[in-house]
């Protein structure tokens, strides 16, 4: 079957945090209700065990008690599972930069129900994903404001917390909201994170470090920071060498600038030209490319 | 005292892997859970009262206790290879070399896992210059992995690597020529990192004209390897080192490339780890000191 056409493709609606809340508080009261019902259906089980319970004209033991009992709540158990499936698709695509064939498949996911509170966070976890790759960084950070919300949902999960967080934080700075990204930053640095985890909030930092002015902060320990930037793949190694560049620059370092200009010439280029044109320092350099 | 570390041989590495061969979980380990879910399950269908026998409950506690155990112990695993990839990613090579070799035997019933913790061990004997156990892992993993996929792709072309250090030129020749179209086909880094074996084997094979053509777009075609570019940057600068005193280029032309790669190299890594990898650039570092 032929794809459709670009502009026909369903599209997630702008997210709307008021909405997701009524959404997640909806999914709460369905578990909650099936929960009970599997309650009620136990300990009618217990009491009328032995001697069955008539209802109507029917007489249930305490064994068909508990299996209709027990449905509602499988029924659910079911439903979020199948809800999961779609998200490793979704995921596929993401990590193919294929965004609008994610976007698609986010936006019948997200019109099913009824959802398990995780299929609602992990499928919007997905789409504050799409919202950064289609870079509305904005909506993007309030996905993630209202998922970081939700303690519950993150606490056993430090790495979905962490990765969850980088994109926030990174979506904030990018939509130049600096001090939600500040806050993000703090909390980055009191979680357990992985090597990989604690390199993107190292360049997070240089990031928003270059764009509040403190090039002696972005200096401090310079020499360990470019040993840690030589473990991230080159595109963020060079975009970290001409961040510290710009820092040194500004800064007056002309003892670090030319080493830290070679190296981002010889690393990322395109980055360095275009942090020397963002701030204004173009002008005063030669030729940056090779 | 403590003895100094030297990497194993690959006999020693042989001998390891098989006395631990991978063989994925036991029949028991997987089947016997829903063996006794099953149980319950007939125990409890017996019952007029389910709720109020004891022994589907028994059961299943144990059942559950016993897949909580195996979660826990498999999270545990995950996590301890995670930490051995990130003290290799760290350059403590030494180091995660030796946990990889005690992870071994823990890991023969986790296939996967298994082939992770080999894939490290090859790297850090790769980069500890221990290059026969290193040509001996590779094999190993690269027989057991399908031929296309990207990390078997990866590891053929570090192999090529390992072979042309070792002086099996012909292996080698072999191996880039049938990775040139795979290669291409999946694209960076791996396009950047079949540079650099090219470059390898044209200043290996002393064929200094071939490794100096197309340098303008050295740096661009590297890039990708990140800092590891800067040992392409100083092979070429070996080429342009011997065109100079082979005569194949007016002399003060190839001094002043041969200068200017050498030092774009040097502005990557130190020369000490260039040496180290490739001994041959040594005299670039001595000419260089010398100025």
């Amino acid at each position: 079957m032929a794809d459709a056409p670009a502009s026909n493709r369903p599209t997630v609606p702008p997210f709307d945090p008021r909405r997701f809340e009524r959404q997640l508080a909806i999914d709460a009261a369905v578990r909650h209700a099936a929960l009970m019902v599997l309650g009620v259906a136990a300990a009618l089980a217990i009491l009328f065990g032995d001697a069955g319970l008539p209802i109507g004209g029917l007489h249930l033991s305490g064994l068909s008690l508990l299996i209709l009992g027990a449905a509602p709540w499988l029924l659910l158990g079911i439903r979020g599972a199948q809800l999961l499936r779609p998200s490793q698709e979704i995921q596929r695509h993401l990590d193919q930069r294929r965004t609008a064939e994610a976007e698609q498949l986010l936006a019948s996911a997200l019109r099913r129900w009824p959802q398990s509170p995780r299929s609602r966070f992990v499928l919007h976890r997905q789409l504050a994903q799409v919202r950064h790759q289609q870079r509305r960084f904005s909506e993007a950070g309030a996905i993630g404001a209202a998922l970081l919300s939700h303690d519950p949902l993150l606490r056993r999960r430090p790495e979905v917390h962490g990765d969850l967080l980088l994109l926030t934080v990174e979506a904030w700075i990018e939509a130049r909201q600096l001090h939600a990204a500040w806050q993000g930053l703090l909390t980055l640095h009191a979680l357990p994170l992985r090597l990989e985890q604690m390199l993107a909030r190292l360049l997070l930092q240089v990031q928003y470090e270059v764009l509040i002015g403190a090039d002696a902060a972005v200096l401090a320990q310079w020499h360990r920071k470019v040993e840690l930037a030589e473990l991230m793949p080159q595109p963020l190694c060079g975009t970290l060498h001409a961040l510290l560049a710009v820092a040194a620059r500004r800064g007056g370092r002309d003892d670090l600038r030319p080493w830290l200009e070679a190296r981002a010439r010889l690393l990322g280029p395109r980055q360095l030209r275009g942090l020397y044109r963002q701030f204004d320092l173009a002008a005063r350099t030669a030729a940056i490319a090779p | 005292m403590t003895q100094p570390f030297t990497p194993p041989t690959p006999q020693q590495v042989r001998e390891h892997l098989e006395r631990h061969p991978a063989h994925g979980p036991s029949w028991t380990a997987v089947w016997l859970p829903w063996v006794v879910l099953g149980i319950a399950m007939m125990l409890a269908l017996i019952n007029p009262n389910p709720l109020l026998a004891p022994w589907p409950w028994a059961l299943l506690a144990v059942t559950l206790g016993y897949l909580f155990w195996r979660g826990r112990r498999m999270t545990r695993l995950h996590r301890e290879v995670r930490q051995v990839q990130e003290m290799a990613a760290l350059r403590w090579t030494a180091r995660a070399l030796r946990h990889t070799w005690r992870l071994v035997p823990r890991l023969v019933q986790v296939p996967p896992l298994y082939g992770t913790n080999m894939a490290i061990m090859a790297d850090c004997l790769d980069r500890l210059n221990a290059f026969d156990a290193a040509h001996f892992l590779y094999d190993h993993l690269i027989d057991r992995m399908p031929a296309q996929s990207p990390d078997a792709l990866l590891l053929r072309l570090r192999r090529a690597i390992v072979q042309i250090q070792t002086e099996q030129l012909l292996d080698a020749d072999a191996s880039l020529r049938s990775l040139r179209g795979p290669v291409e086909e999946a694209g960076q880094p791996l396009v950047a990192l079949y540079r650099l074996a090219t470059l390898l084997q044209q200043v290996h094979t002393h064929h200094y004209d071939d490794a100096t053509a197309g340098s303008g777009r050295l740096v661009r075609e590297l890039r990708p390897l990140g800092v590891s570019a800067g040992f392409g940057f100083g092979l070429v600068a070996l080429a342009y080192h011997h065109q100079l005193h082979h005569g194949g280029h007016a002399a003060d032309v190839a001094h002043r490339r041969a200068r200017w790669w050498w030092a774009s190299a040097t502005t990557l890594m130190p020369a000490a780890a260039m040496i180290r990898r490739f001994p041959a650039l040594a005299q670039l570092q001595t000419e260089a000191s010398d100025g």
